[in-house]
């Protein structure tokens, strides 16, 4: 399925770009920036990113993580309960003492 | 023909029929969004290209196939052509898992291109591979816009997914299977799982509008703010592999929302009466479902405005979280304890966790809305009208 | 086992573009390769929830803080100049030849103990099923330590980036995180040129 996927992405790209004119001038191939000649050169130069980002993509992968370990305790929690409850409620219980703290040192706020 | 041959066969055949359609209900999608949109808003839409508009999206692929394919200057490369087909491979790919029927429903072979095991999770996993072809985009793009707006999408697109992940935990613990099958027989048994879960279903439903970058969580094409988002330097066929991976999405998001949680490929068990055996007919009851829910995304997008990115982000991590955790936990308990009282009090308590949701609306947006940190901004700034709730 | 050659293969070549890619980007979508062919490994070896987390982890989630932190640090550019720790590079390669020997090692002395259907059986398929089963049971105080761990990156992450307190009296450290730009809509004025 991956490979179909794939080759169909390719292919219509293969096609388009055989049969699509090629007429490039050098206005047209700036980069757009609201009509004005583009600063900076290139991908990524000299552009800084706000370090919220960062932020969130490492609590995503904390929270990701938390959700991959519930899965195979979802799955078997029937088999094992009242104990899982237990396990699964001190398991949550301790990320929401992480959450609570990120709540409260703004980490969810934007400005 | 050895029996290893005919199978790859058959699986090939049946992952380039599955890939067609997806890109022709893709085109048709796109008509009929414009019309409806179009009708909501009291006016025509497209109807000039053959009747009713009906070759429409014929006309728009050859435009796009014979438009110039621009490459900016600045770009790189390699990522700026790799970037759009990512997106669609992982599109076309995700819809492959997902089963029309039961097994050996279809000619006697089995109604799906895969199987895996872990079924929901390896349509997540796959789903989480989608946001490489937005976050490429931009980048590779080598243009400002287009970054902040790859850079805001995949931001976005992550923190959903944890909602959605978080969503469908009460679901897996009712079911003990992460296989599509297994799911949807579990409901056949026991009614739909939207009943029992319809907290985890709206969760889920938001998250999906979150995770397919559809209104009002549209932010990566916000052109007020960022032009075009990440697809601002693409043109001709590459703009439409985008556009094309965002209505696969939207297409697999609906057909995962209606196995999870509608009962899948089964139909409504009461229409046997009129029609024996008309509940397991393959294929047409998920399509019936898919088509729903792909109307209820045109609709939700002709009736609300954009979030802004700050009341998106406070959403997803504020609200959509913890609820999320909490439908978990209250699951949990309930099966943990109270497991002999059937299922039936679990649907009530759910629809009553959702229900006092909605009705606390406005304060539930006061309380998220106020900043929890100390010493960010003031702590009454007013609750400003949402987009949806 | 042509599955397993060629997943084999594109992870190595996926390492191979991690390693030599001048762009930290195209580095990191090697890695992202190799991480996609060793899912693909697991999956064949039957342990699909494996698969399917190594993806949504590995892939999804630690891939993407990689890509994030790439373009925070502007690091794209390759780096030019002189290693800042001397014998660096004689280090990592006298290491490199003993981990490649120690493998081979193993490679070949290796009679396995068990055959293989008798030690996949104890993962029953693989499914999350039954490791779930496992980790509730047999492994229950590394599963709860991982959520103290998870603790304890979480309350790291956020410390990391904590700007130092601009102020002794300190009221008004805790929002240390830096947000310019962010909301064009609120800073600019009403009536901007609408697409």
């Amino acid at each position: 399925m991956l490979g179909i996927a794939l080759g169909i992405g390719v292919l219509a790209v293969l096609v388009s770009a055989l049969l699509g004119p090629k007429k490039a001038s050098r206005a047209k191939l700036m980069a757009y920036e609201s009509g004005n000649d583009p600063e900076h050169g290139g991908v990524g130069t000299g552009q800084r990113f706000p370090v919220h980002f960062y932020l969130v993509a490492m609590l995503f992968i904390v929270f990701d993580i938390e959700t991959a370990f519930f899965f195979p305790l979802a799955v078997a929690y029937q088999k094992l309960v009242p104990f899982a409850f237990w396990e699964a409620l001190t398991f949550v219980g301790l990320l929401l003492v992480g959450y609570y703290y990120i709540l409260k040192k703004g980490v969810l706020e934007w400005t | 023909m050895p029996d290893w041959l005919a199978a790859l066969l058959i699986t090939l055949l049946k992952g380039v029929l599955v890939a067609l359609a997806l890109l022709t209900t893709f085109a048709y999608m796109t008509l009929i969004e414009r019309r409806l949109l179009a009708r909501m808003q009291i006016r025509l839409g497209p109807n000039r290209v053959g009747p009713l508009g009906l070759l429409q999206p014929l006309a728009d692929a050859i435009k796009s196939i014979f438009k110039e394919d621009l490459r900016v200057t600045m770009a790189d490369k390699l990522v700026y052509t790799m970037a759009p087909i990512v997106a669609i491979g992982m599109a076309l790919t995700a819809f492959g898992g997902i089963p029309a029927g039961p097994p050996g429903s279809l000619f006697g072979e089995n109604p799906w291109v895969y199987q895996l095991d872990a079924g929901i999770l390896a349509l997540l996993a796959i789903t989480s591979m989608g946001v490489y072809g937005i976050f490429l985009g931009g980048w590779a793009s080598g243009s400002k816009y287009p970054l902040l707006g790859s850079l805001r999408s995949s931001a976005q697109m992550i923190s959903y997914e944890l909602g959605m992940g978080l969503s469908i935990l009460g679901l897996l613990m009712l079911v003990g299977s992460t296989a599509f099958v297994n799911i949807v027989e579990w409901q056949a048994q026991n009614g739909w799982m939207v009943l029992f879960q319809s907290l985890g279903f709206a969760l889920f439903l938001v998250s999906s509008f979150a995770e397919v970058n559809r209104t009002p969580f549209d932010l990566p094409e916000a052109e007020q703010e960022l032009v075009a988002g990440y697809l601002t330097e693409y043109s001709a066929i590459k703009w439409a592999l985008f556009q094309m991976a965002e209505y696969v999405n939207m297409i697999t998001a609906s057909a995962i929302m209606a196995t999870l949680f509608f009962g899948g490929y089964r139909g409504p068990v009461f229409l046997e009466g009129l029609v024996p055996g008309i509940s397991s007919w393959p294929i047409v009851w998920l399509v019936l479902k898919i088509a729903f829910f792909l109307f209820l995304f045109i609709w939700v997008r002709g009736t609300l405005p954009r979030f802004r990115y700050d009341q998106l982000m406070r959403f997803g991590w504020k609200l959509l979280l913890p609820l999320a955790l909490a439908n978990t936990m209250l699951t949990a308990a309930y099966l943990a304890f109270a497991r002999g009282a059937g299922l039936w009090p679990l649907a009530l308590l759910s629809l009553l966790g959702l229900l006092a949701l909605l009705a606390l609306s406005d304060r539930v947006r006061v309380l998220w809305n106020q900043p929890t940190g100390r010493g960010a901004a003031d702590d009454s700034f007013p609750a400003r009208p949402l987009g949806g709730d | 086992m042509i599955a397993f050659l060629l997943l084999g293969a594109l992870a190595l070549v996926g390492a191979v573009v991690t390693v030599a890619a001048r762009n930290a980007v195209h580095a990191a979508l090697g890695l992202v390769g190799t991480l996609l062919s060793v899912a693909g490994l697991f999956a064949s070896l039957s342990a699909s929830f494996l698969a399917a987390v190594q993806v949504i982890v590995y892939a999804g989630a630690i891939l993407v803080l990689f890509l994030f932190v790439i373009m925070l640090l502007n690091a794209h550019q390759p780096v030019t100049g002189r290693d800042p720790v001397p014998f660096v590079r004689e280090l990592a390669g006298i290491g490199g030849v003993i981990l490649a020997g120690a493998l081979a090692v193993i490679a070949f002395s290796y009679r396995d103990p068990q055959p293989l259907a008798q030690g996949t059986a104890a993962l029953r398929g693989g499914t999350a099923g039954a490791v779930g089963e496992t980790l509730l049971t047999r492994f229950l105080l590394p599963f709860e330590a991982v959520s103290v761990l998870l603790l304890v990156a979480i309350v790291g992450a956020v410390a990391l980036v904590r700007r130092p307190a601009p102020q002794p009296d300190g009221v008004t450290d805790a929002e240390g995180v830096a947000l310019p730009g962010e909301l064009p809509e609120r800073t600019a004025p009403e009536g901007g040129v609408r697409a």
